[in-house]
């Protein structure tokens, strides 16, 4: 199976409102773009060639949305062939979908919780092995937020990580989400992030939130990065190394100068986790 | 069924249906509802963008039953987020309670998705116009940002304020077209242009002066050199806007 080349640094989640002007210029802080295959196949005109301009001088990660991993419709294989045809004509260089369903015979276009169950983690762990041998390349699973789930045999953690050991993929470990979960479902964040298979880590998402008045949180990625998530990064960084770091924002999207505050931000913190790995000489 | 697809399915069909189907057993409605709410307001937002004057001219109610109604009678196939207005003329083209909502409805959608079809599609208009001199004689075909349109309502003009009860007295004919600068444009078109418009999309390859000819014959106009000529100036406008290939 083909190993993609991968990416480095920070990234930002490309949004249409920014392509016209990443396409001028794409500011040194960002490394890497991430952006949802199902937004941009097939597209042309005026967003299909500024996405080419992009691409050509940035790399992509394609962060899917529609594939529905573990839900009960048939596997969409004409949405996979087109994602592998995507990737080439991107030089993409991860391809990552979330660990939720989407589908129940039509689209619901959101991502729903899984059943923590014994046939929930060997379904979903066979449909991405058929996803994989169609892409010819590996995928990454994300851990997603999560309000209810209809049935917990497993934890959370022990079923995260049994799919992406049963599939043998690799994994996109979403700090915020791990965050979000653990207000959400009262747990230790860190404690999570440690059951979770840290060696197929192949890059990591973090994002804002809003906290309902009851104090559920919602993820919404429509708000700045809070501290107690920075700090979980910092936290990841230091017991697996740097990896690649994705800041997602989807709505409420300010400036680009504010977004680059957030991407210094991840570059600081890698900055630090490198200086800590290699203590300098005195 | 498996025990995991009877839970997802039981998940979803509350969702869907959130005032009917009750949460499913066990589960706590708060954060149910969460998902009921998620599922709505992403669609929602995605449906007002693809349709800002169909959300302009409903009442609140009304676009709340429409995106409600998407969830509970249309199973939506396609995972492309651009092509969910494909999909929301589709569920409303196959909807059986129209009560409530203007007639103008569809027409209106099929005419909103279109500009949007025409704004994304991966196939660019030609760059130059067909050279006028061979406009009449060369075999003509539509650019694929092009389209032809005939309605009963003037759905181009249908706005919060002026929303019409019934199908005007003549059908609406558009020609609606992706320019060189990439944004769409309409013309309004007289029924005669409407029909030479369409014979060049129904018979890719048609060649004007004939097609002029035959029709001359048929309405026997005495005067055919001008009949075709002027049919020809017709065209020509819209060659300048680059909207003819030639196959």
């Amino acid at each position: 199976m083909n190993s993609t080349p991968q990416v480095q640094g920070a990234g930002l989640g490309l949004r249409r409102v920014m392509t016209r002007e990443m396409s001028e210029h794409v500011p040194d802080a960002i490394d890497f773009f991430e952006l949802a295959p199902e937004n941009w196949i097939g597209l042309g005109g005026r967003l299909g060639r500024q996405l080419k301009i992009i691409s050509e001088k940035t790399p992509i990660i394609a962060h899917g949305l529609s594939l529905s991993i573990g839900g009960p419709a048939p596997l969409d294989t004409h949405l996979v062939a087109d994602i592998k045809q995507f990737i080439a004509d991107h030089q993409v260089r991860i391809y990552s979908e979330h660990l939720s369903y989407t589908n129940d015979g039509g689209q619901l276009y959101d991502l729903l919780p899984m059943p923590f169950t014994e046939e929930a983690v060997m379904y979903t762990a066979n449909r991405v092995k058929q996803v994989q041998d169609i892409l010819g390349q590996r995928m990454a699973l994300e851990n997603v937020s999560y309000y209810t789930t209809p049935k917990r045999d497993l934890d959370e953690a022990d079923f995260v990580k049994a799919v992406i050991e049963e599939a043998d993929c690799d994994m996109l470990l979403d700090v915020n989400n791990v965050y979000v979960n653990s207000v959400n479902h009262e747990y230790q964040p860190m404690d999570f992030i440690k059951k979770m298979p840290l060696e197929r880590v192949v890059y990591i998402h973090i994002a804002g939130h809003f906290v309902e008045p009851d104090g559920l949180i919602v993820d919404t990625h429509g708000a700045d990065v809070i501290h107690p998530v920075w700090d979980l990064l910092e936290q990841t960084y230091s017991l697996i190394g740097n990896k690649p770091t994705l800041l997602e924002r989807d709505f409420n999207i300010p400036g680009i100068e504010q977004l680059l505050g957030e991407i210094e931000a991840i570059h600081i913190r890698q900055k630090r986790q490198t200086q800590r790995q290699e203590p300098m000489n005195v | 069924m498996s025990e995991l697809f009877t839970l997802q399915k039981a998940f979803t069909e509350h969702l869907r249906n959130p005032d009917v189907v009750p949460v499913p057993e066990g589960l706590d409605p708060r954060r149910v509802g969460i998902y009921s709410e998620l599922i709505f307001s992403n669609l929602s937002a995605l449906l007002s963008d693809f349709f800002p004057v169909i959300k302009s001219i409903l009442s609140d109610d009304q676009w709340h039953q429409l995106v409600r109604d998407f969830f509970i009678s249309h199973q939506a196939e396609t995972p492309y987020f651009p092509q969910v207005s494909e999909e929301f003329v589709h569920y409303l083209s196959g909807r059986q309670h129209t009560s409530g909502t203007p007639d103008f409805l569809l027409e209106l959608a099929h005419y909103e998705w279109v500009e949007l079809y025409l704004y994304m599609h991966s196939d660019d208009p030609p760059p130059n116009p067909i050279p006028e001199t061979d406009l009449a004689t060369v075999p003509l075909t539509l650019s694929p940002v092009v389209s032809p349109l005939a309605y009963e309502y003037p759905v181009h003009r249908i706005r919060e304020d002026y929303q019409p009860e019934a199908p005007g007295d003549e059908p609406t004919f558009l020609l609606v077209f992706r320019n060189k600068e990439e944004s769409i444009e309409f013309y309004e078109l007289q029924p005669f242009t409407f029909q030479l418009l369409e014979a060049i999309e129904e018979n890719p390859g048609l060649i004007a002066s004939d097609w002029l000819n035959s029709m001359a014959e048929q309405a026997a106009v005495a005067d055919k050199a001008t009949f075709i000529e002027n049919g020809i100036n017709m065209l020509q406008q819209f060659n300048a806007q680059c909207v003819f290939m030639t196959k």
